[in-house]
């Protein structure tokens, strides 16, 4: 065991750090998921991409810096705590990009990588449907065969910042025949398509940030297909571990909060000089689960970083991060007394934090995974 | 960075818990519930001390291995895993570094390490009632006992026997008669200590639990295969597996201030974190275990009650969650 950072890690710190202290945008963005603030933020990621630091972890010809899982982390809890703004393209980034890598043709990697790296093409995830939320392998949206390509069918919902983005990722029905998770394609789709309408619509904080997609007889050429027709399900799966494990969430994420909220609660004091003992309890029980997770964290690099794959503990890295991130929300607004009502930044934080244990599989599937993956208790 | 452990360490894990899976299994564990202090229950200590277990945290010079506390956690985790009846902690992780560190005043370290004398430690940190005696564990067979920040003999103390809910601590509560030997707070190796042992009570709790629930049948279909069973028990199991890495760490980070006492404030809060995490965990694996056991863990004839009264005697030792997470809150200026 060593916990120490080597030279190279701390110079690569050193060096983000210095990059971020003098050209995060001050004050701080508008919100990226309405119409003008992300606009703002695109031009914030095109700066990250021209300084190759929009996706360090990726190969230097894709626009990366080649850097380690590890450095990802640096950089990452170097990025939130210099409260750096949200990555817009990060569903691309961090959901599409791993997909590509492991199922991707030579030709694909080429074609999608690179502007995805530098924000020219910017990609939603198209899985969910009206009637196919939690139980996903319910999809009825379809793609049938058609001269040179495919023709897609049907409605994707809850398509987050769907209104912005060029591109969509999404799970289509190839084998009409088929049930549940067999007969689904993995499918790459320009949103300025023939057939393609995005309507956009608010989320719980009233920001644009949701779409519906409805596709009418869309036609894809067949390299719109990621990792063979019919496969659709093992190929998504393989973002999902992305999704729910490392990618989405680094600890220093939370890290940065907990620093806010230890602040927040400095400066909340009674006339005694200090905060309600019970609300300090929470802050401190807050900034242990974020630790315990950075911990957590280090343990699950250490393992991939041997050759391990993701695996379904990255069910229960979903369940904490997300109940930690309400956590620490809600610590903040009962500290904040009657102004937790104000439509600032801890508000928007803990409207945030609520969706956390919705999306990327609801909390009440990653419990069953968990269950039956690492527990091996029976199937329902 | 290399957050894991080397072969010598999981070499060293694996021989313990193979030996306390010998000699140290349910059959012993129930004998010395109704005798904790008789042959049955001690008779794996020389073992222990054959393998090098006392010594993991004494110099060679002791006859120890110096192996460090990473080492030290992993293998008292294998004590929690067995709920192992006896003051290893206090013995091989108390005693044996403070008396590393105190220069040995007592000339006793050579026969902790050779499993030829005990060391108990009475705690009595958080209680409601001031005037309540400090007690230890393993009362009537200890040959020394630590008192706030002082090592007694035997004969330097007047024991009266408490009964605690796990009939094998052999409680007492202790009162000091001499000045005693100056050894330093046993605190911070406690808490960690402690700390392990409640990730492996734990661990054992889901994985008993576990193997009961695939088993237990009602309305024709295993009771494991309901979502309210299962999510209990997926969040059992994550709230242990998020303590571990707390208690390696806080043993690596003691490791590097070689076990050195004096600057031991270093690595409070590594400790605290350490400790809070694994005591909630600890219980609410033991809620879990009791609840998802029905009524079959409900009786004191199955073995479950030894683990669930192991994790009540041991989650406010050398501390409860609450207790650290203040002492961590006064630190960062939040309590008066």
């Amino acid at each position: 065991m060593d916990l120490t950072w080597s030279r190279a890690d701390e110079d690569f710190r050193a060096g983000a750090r210095s990059w971020l202290e003098a050209n995060v945008p001050r004050p701080a963005l508008p919100s990226g998921d309405t119409s003008e603030g992300f606009a703002r933020h695109l031009e914030w990621e095109r700066h990250l991409f021209e300084n190759r630091w929009s996706v360090v972890s990726w190969p230097e010809e894709y626009g990366g810096r080649g850097a380690s899982l590890w450095q990802w982390l640096i950089f990452e809890e170097e990025y939130y705590r210099a409260g750096a703004p949200q990555r817009v393209t990060q569903n691309g980034i961090f959901l599409l990009a791993p997909t590509v890598f492991e199922f991707g043709t030579p030709e694909q990697q080429q074609r999608i990588l690179p502007r995805m790296a530098a924000a020219e093409d910017l990609w939603c995830q198209g899985w969910s449907e009206p009637g196919a939320g939690s139980d996903l392998a319910g999809i009825t949206s379809r793609a049938e065969p058609v001269d040179g390509g495919w023709a897609l069918t049907g409605q994707k919902i809850w398509t987050t910042r769907g209104a912005f983005c060029t591109h969509l990722f999404g799970l289509f029905r190839t084998d009409p025949d088929s049930t549940r998770h067999r007969g689904l394609t993995y499918f790459l789709v320009p949103l300025d398509a023939p057939g393609v309408t995005v309507r956009g619509f608010g989320r719980l904080d009233g920001d644009e940030g949701f779409a519906e997609v409805f596709f009418d007889g869309v036609v894809v050429a067949e390299e719109a297909v990621l990792g063979g027709v019919g496969q659709g399900w093992s190929v998504a799966m393989a973002t999902t571990g992305s999704e729910r494990g490392l990618t989405l969430r680094s600890p220093g994420r939370f890290s940065a909060v907990v620093t806010r909220l230890v602040d927040l609660a400095r400066r909340s004091a009674d006339p005694g000089g200090h905060p309600d003992p019970l609300l300090a309890d929470q802050v401190v029980r807050g900034w242990m689960e974020a630790e315990a997770y950075r911990l957590f964290t280090l343990q699950a690099v250490t393992a991939l970083a041997g050759g391990a794959r993701p695996g379904a503990e990255s069910s229960l890295n979903k369940i904490w991060w997300s109940e930690l991130d309400i956590h620490l929300h809600e610590t903040a607004l009962a500290l904040r007394g009657d102004a937790a009502e104000l439509d600032d930044a801890w508000m928007r934080g803990f409207e945030f934090s609520l969706s956390g244990p919705i999306y990327a599989g609801t909390n009440e599937i990653q419990r069953n995974i968990a269950a039956e993956r690492l527990l091996g208790l029976p199937r329902s | 960075m290399f957050f894991g452990f080397d072969e010598d360490q999981i070499a060293v894990k694996e021989a313990v818990g193979a030996l306390l899976d010998k000699r140290a299994g349910l059959t012993v564990l129930q004998q010395a519930w109704s005798d904790p202090a008789g042959p049955a229950a001690w008779a794996v200590w020389p073992d222990l001390a054959d393998m090098g277990v006392q010594g993991l945290l004494a110099p060679e010079s002791a006859g120890g291995s110096d192996l460090g506390w990473v080492t030290m956690t992993l293998v008292l985790s294998e004590a929690g895993r067995v709920a192992l009846p006896l003051p290893l902690a206090e013995t091989a992780a108390i005693g044996v570094p403070l008396l590393v560190s105190a220069g040995d005043p007592a000339g006793v370290l050579g026969s902790l390490v050779a499993g030829r004398a005990v060391v108990t430690v009475a705690s009595g940190i958080g209680e409601a009632d001031s005037g309540e005696r400090p007690r230890a564990p393993a009362a009537s067979r200890a040959d020394w006992f630590v008192l706030g920040d002082r090592l007694y003999g035997r004969d330097d103390v007047v024991l009266r026997p408490v009964a605690s809910v796990d009939a094998t601590r052999d409680l007492a509560e202790v009162e000091a008669l001499g000045e005693g030997l100056v050894v330093g707070s046993p605190l911070e190796f406690g808490a960690l200590a402690a700390a392990a042992v409640l990730v492996g009570l734990g661990r054992a709790l889901v994985s008993t639990t576990v193997d009961y629930v695939k088993d237990r049948h009602q309305f024709g279909v295993p009771v494991g295969s309901f979502q309210a069973v299962k999510h209990q028990l997926a969040d059992a199991a994550m709230h242990v597996e998020f303590a571990a890495p707390a208690v390696w760490a806080a043993a690596w980070e003691m490791d590097q201030r070689g076990g050195d006492v004096g600057n031991i404030g270093e690595v409070a809060r590594s400790v605290s974190l350490a400790k809070a995490l694994a005591s909630d965990a600890a219980e609410r694996a033991a809620r879990t275990a009791l609840q998802c056991h029905g009524a079959m863990g409900y009786t004191d004839d199955y073995h479950l009650h030894l683990w669930l009264k192991r994790v009540w005697c041991l989650s406010p030792a050398f501390g409860s969650a609450r207790w650290h997470r203040r002492r961590v809150g006064v630190d960062m200026g939040l309590h008066g």
